[in-house]
């Protein structure tokens, strides 16, 4: 292969960094807590770098820490010199050259056809090459392979008869390392065939009136006016086709026409009618919904379970939690940035550790209040919280 | 995009806050007659876990076996971009109708809806997405789109995003106080739905529209206002369907339909062919 700087370099579709210097490749694999550390050390290299001082200022923060992972590789004609920690490797036409999985490893590495730097622990799903070349600059990916200009084309899918629950190209693994014609696989999987097994459907319950001067119930009778008696509950454990969600038991009190309330509520959350004159017996029931929070994008979320907030939140493995992913182009959120947790009647803010932080707006003072990680917040009624560069502010619905 | 899978894009038809929806070529694989389907792409950061939430949600819908539910085709995944394909209608929807409706036309396409999310009801399924461009046309007779998908991408979300500010009134005030989505909120849904094509304006008239707070406080605070354009029969069908407490709309959708598919006759026996 002659010279690697001349040669196009097909970036890899994925999170990360991936830069290119005559000279010089780097590319940083996605981490969250130095992703935006990493971004500033790529942003100050420059548009033009010098092949020993980058290849020790990568080493010192491998070093210490200020980066956990990095692929580096200083170019020369049909090679070059690889310097790789973490989940990072350098193939060579589609052999692994090197690998920073075990630790720091550092070697000359030659290529005939393909040399690619990239991240080395990517899903199946995310992983496949994007059709960008990128011959300088900074670009975000999970790696980058020099070599031929290659055409990205899409697997074709069999002419065969469709079947139900089959995979265009899901067998073979799909490789980093382009060949002239690179295959994106995907998935794909019929609708509209007949013989596909789906759960026993069950009707919705019809709305039954309460009778208007039927005496106040004894028990909350919010299930009653959603759902009529005869209707059968959702079988445990299984997934509903509606959003069956789970019903927490808090105490409260009943206005007068038996609508369950926070103790603290003024007006009735249902009906609007004055509670003032209702005696506070407190007795159990399920918890209505605490309000909702309204970002600055304006999507809206109700506040009928807690919320683990962030980029990529993950799953949650509390059925009274839901992940909540927020996009942040900046990436100033953390992967799993604060969590929304609703206690009895509260409405709790809490940071999840995260990077750049999660502050409440104090008014009077005007400025933003950083809450510290792991500590329980409560939140007011109109608060307006700041988690990265994404905004929400909380609205009850408790008329106090 | 030029297409996904192994659909060639022809044109987009549309852009929202979930993605983009394409009209593709249809590939041999799917084995149906039309030239043409609609590819909808998901602007989600989607993994292998959310397509098969999406697939068995899709496949819940496609199991309801109504001629009045838009048919869908198949659903995949291609990288981190998830799709499903539908039929493709022509003549396009009720908010952007490729063809002048007469009102009792446009009645009976509102009928049709309602037939088609009683089926999904009876089904276990709430549509959650009912509204005027969710109400496509085929030639005589109108097919009700797919189902909401927000809620299995992001589960407890009711509002998408500003965009979504003029779409508020489909959704019905029990919704924003955290109560599930039921038969009686898709004919909240329905009755809004009746109400926008039939005046052309919304039922909430002053709604603050720079500002999806406020938009949502006005609506737990304000009633729906209906339209003088309204003839007085109709006010009874939109009204009764927009009632504040569930419990007083029609028990069902296909009652709600009844009701409509009676105005659309009244129409076509006063109005000239």
């Amino acid at each position: 292969m002659n010279d690697l700087d001349l040669a196009a370099g097909v970036l890899h579709r994925g999170l990360g960094i991936v830069a290119r210097w005559p000279g010089a490749i780097l590319v940083i694999p996605s981490d969250p807590a130095h992703d935006q550390e990493a971004e500033q050390l790529v942003a100050g290299l420059g548009s033009e770098v010098q092949a020993n001082e980058l290849s020790f200022e990568i080493r010192s923060r491998l070093e210490d820490g200020r980066l956990r992972a990095a692929g580096l590789l200083l170019t020369a004609t049909g090679g070059g010199l690889g310097l790789v920690f973490g989940p990072v490797e350098i193939v060579a036409d589609g052999e692994t050259a090197l690998s920073g999985a075990a630790g720091l490893a550092e070697a000359s590495v030659t290529a005939a056809e393909r040399l690619t730097v990239r991240a080395s622990n990517l899903k199946k799903a995310a992983e496949g090459v994007s059709p960008f070349d990128l011959r300088r600059g900074v670009a975000p990916g999970a790696g980058i392979t020099l070599g031929q200009p290659v055409s990205v084309i899409v697997a074709s899918p069999p002419v065969a008869p469709p079947r139900p629950d089959h995979r265009v190209s899901a067998e073979g693994p799909p490789t980093y390392d382009p060949p002239i014609e690179v295959e994106v696989p995907f998935i794909a999987e019929l609708l509209h065939v007949a013989d596909v097994p789906v759960q026993p459907a069950m009707a919705l319950p019809i709305a039954s009136a309460v009778p208007a001067d039927a005496p106040p119930p004894v028990a909350p009778p919010v299930a009653q006016s959603i759902q009529s008696p005869q209707a059968p509950e959702q079988p445990a454990g299984q997934t509903g086709p509606v959003d069956a969600d789970v019903e927490v038991m808090v105490h409260g009190i009943m206005c007068s026409r038996g609508h369950f309330n926070n103790p603290l509520a003024q007006f009735c959350q249902t009906c609007g009618i004055s509670m003032v004159h209702v005696t506070h017996n407190l007795v159990p029931g399920p918890r209505p919904t605490l309000g909702f929070v309204v970002f600055d994008d304006g999507s809206t979320f109700g506040l009928n379970r807690s919320y683990i907030i962030g980029r990529e939140p993950g799953e949650t493995d509390d059925a009274h939690t839901a992940p909540l992913t927020i996009q942040d182009n900046n990436e100033t959120l953390s992967r799993r940035h604060a969590e929304l947790r609703l206690v009895e009647w509260t409405v709790q803010l809490i940071d999840l550790g995260s990077t750049n932080g999660s502050f409440i707006w104090d008014p009077a003072m005007e400025h933003w209040n950083q809450i510290a990680p792991q500590q329980a917040v409560n939140l007011t009624p109109g608060d307006t919280v700041a988690l990265g560069r994404r905004t929400f502010v909380f609205e009850s619905v408790t008329r106090l | 995009m030029d297409g996904i899978a192994d659909y060639e894009f022809l044109h987009l038809l549309g852009e929202g806050s979930h993605g983009s929806v394409w009209l593709a070529r249809t590939p041999d694989r799917l084995g149906i007659g039309a030239d043409q389907v609609t590819v909808k792409t998901l602007a989600h950061n989607a993994s292998e876990t959310d397509f098969e939430h999406l697939r068995d949600h899709l496949r819940r819908y496609t199991a309801v076996a109504s001629p009045r539910l838009v048919p869908l085709y198949d659903v995949g995944l291609q990288g981190t971009a998830l799709y499903y394909t539908g039929e493709y209608f022509a003549d396009g929807s009720l908010a952007q109708p490729a063809r002048p409706f007469t009102r009792a036309s446009v009645l009976a396409a509102v009928a049709d809806a309602a037939t088609a999310a009683h089926g999904l009801h009876e089904a276990g399924i709430a549509h959650q997405a009912i509204k005027p461009g969710n109400v496509l046309i085929d030639g005589t007779t109108a097919k009700l789109g797919d189902v909401g998908l927000q809620q299995v991408l992001t589960p407890g979300q009711t509002i998408t995003g500003l965009d979504q500010i003029g779409a508020i009134e489909f959704l019905a005030p029990e919704l924003i106080q955290g109560e599930a989505p039921s038969r009686a909120t898709d004919i909240w849904a329905l009755g809004a739905t009746l109400h926008r094509v039939l005046t052309g304006r919304p039922i909430y008239p002053n709604v603050p529209d720079d500002s999806q707070l406020e938009a949502l406080r006005y609506m737990l605070s304000e009633r729906p206002t209906l339209n003088d354009a309204l003839r007085e029969d109709e006010q009874v069908v939109v009204g009764s369907a927009l009632s504040s407490d569930p419990a007083d709309r029609p028990p069902t959708a296909l009652e709600f339909a009844k009701a409509v598919t009676e105005l659309a006759h009244r129409y076509a026996q006063a109005e000239p062919t």
